[in-house]
């Protein structure tokens, strides 16, 4: 009952942004139904927001958490691809994804309450086959290797994430930033194309305060 | 199925090109998955067993070949993959045999100069703008290649770099500018 009074407080409020929400709230429950009919390998929970195009290809698993939400960002959606039949990819509770593109070959693990703007998150190199890999064997720096972000992370726009690289909890990454096998470690900023030091927020804050 | 129509429009466009574009030279079998834009009256030339696709998980890419001038040259050698790779010439693009090119921009010339009329760029050459790609080199996504940068021999470059010097034979660069992680 409280929450139906705040849904009307929150109309009288802003009728327009209500009334997106609802369209959002109403095009996610179609996409959810969409992809429980035919292709049960993609699960994604109730209530779901879609704002923009969200789309998923390939035959991998997809698995997304409760109350995530697809926002515009840079005129693009969300798309996410499976390249392989043993690809997985989770992404977890109160997300929000703005042109997010994921391409999985192995595994990408994404945790709860992510913002994300226009970025890549990618765990192999490349993202076709190439021919002469049927024939030779596969170049070590070519492996896919898994992708793991923690909770609460703010992920900028134009970023590259790529195979091998571990993001744990409430970390920060700039835009741009390209992170290529890194490991960054709770709280912390990363920046620079290759990302080489991330620096510790903490510090950064008392940085700050000092310059004041 | 999806290869047989790539193979019958790449066909199409075979016989379009004999017909009206003259400047075009292409091999035998083209398979074009995807919408495939060349433009620009420079001189084409495209290596057989080539494939022509949008990337997965983009839908609005597509190969793009264009040359802004006359003199302009594309070369692309036998069994390239181009995947929405952005191709743009003033001088010559050089690209080897068994590439691999992801959505990617190679440009050989800066379009504008910094002076404040933006004419056209000045200091530009033939010699010092011409792009060369080896063979076997492979290109992740979003990479960026710049104007007179030689790439070697199996040489990979990672997704999300931009490449603004020369790169050596068989090593793999990552990063803006990209630096060279290791060689194989």
């Amino acid at each position: 009952m409280s929450n139906v009074l705040k849904f009307i407080r929150l109309f009288v409020a802003n009728p327009a942004g209500t009334a997106g929400l609802l369209k959002a709230l109403l095009r996610g429950t179609l996409t959810i139904l969409y992809y429980r009919i035919l292709n049960s390998r993609i699960r994604i929970e109730f209530p779901f927001f879609t704002y923009e195009t969200f789309r998923v290809s390939g035959p991998g698993k997809v698995s997304i958490g409760r109350s995530c939400a697809i926002h515009p960002n840079i005129f693009e959606g969300v798309s996410i691809v499976t390249l392989d039949p043993s690809a997985e990819v989770r992404i977890g509770r109160n997300c929000s994804l703005g042109g997010v593109t994921i391409r999985c070959r192995e595994r990408i693990e994404i945790g709860d309450r992510i913002l994300a703007g226009q970025s890549l998150i990618q765990d192999c190199m490349l993202a076709e086959c190439p021919a002469a890999w049927a024939i030779g064997p596969m170049p070590q720096e070519m492996l896919s290797r898994p992708v793991r972000i923690g909770r609460n992370v703010w992920i900028g726009a134009q970023s590259c994430i790529l195979c091998g690289t571990t993001i744990a909890d409430d970390s920060v990454i700039s835009l741009g930033t390209l992170c290529f096998d890194a490991s960054i470690e709770e709280y912390q900023l990363a920046s620079g194309s290759p990302s080489l030091r991330p620096a510790p927020i903490s510090r950064l804050m008392r940085m700050q305060d000092m310059r004041r | 199925m999806k290869d047989l129509i790539a193979d019958i429009r790449g066909k199409f466009f075979l016989l379009r090109c004999r017909l009206f574009r003259k400047n075009i030279r292409i091999g035998k079998r083209l398979r074009l998955y995807k919408r495939f834009d060349v433009r620009g009256d420079g001189t084409l030339i495209i290596g057989d067993n080539c494939i022509i696709a949008g990337i997965t998980g983009d839908r609005k890419q597509f190969v793009t070949l264009y040359t802004l001038h006359r003199d302009a040259r594309i070369e692309i050698g036998n069994n390239a993959e181009l995947y929405a790779a952005r191709l743009s010439s003033r001088y010559s693009i050089k690209v080897g045999h068994d590439v691999h090119i992801e959505e990617s921009g190679i440009m050989d010339t800066d379009f504008h100069s910094i002076e404040r009329d933006r004419g056209a760029p000045l200091n530009e050459s033939l010699d010092s703008c011409a792009v060369t790609i080896g063979d076997g080199v492979r290109i992740g996504a979003r990479c960026l290649v710049t104007k007179g940068v030689r790439i070697g021999n199996n040489a990979v470059i990672g997704p999300g770099s931009v490449v603004t010097r020369t790169i050596p034979d068989s090593c793999f660069a990552l990063g803006n500018p990209a630096r060279v992680i290791n060689t194989k």
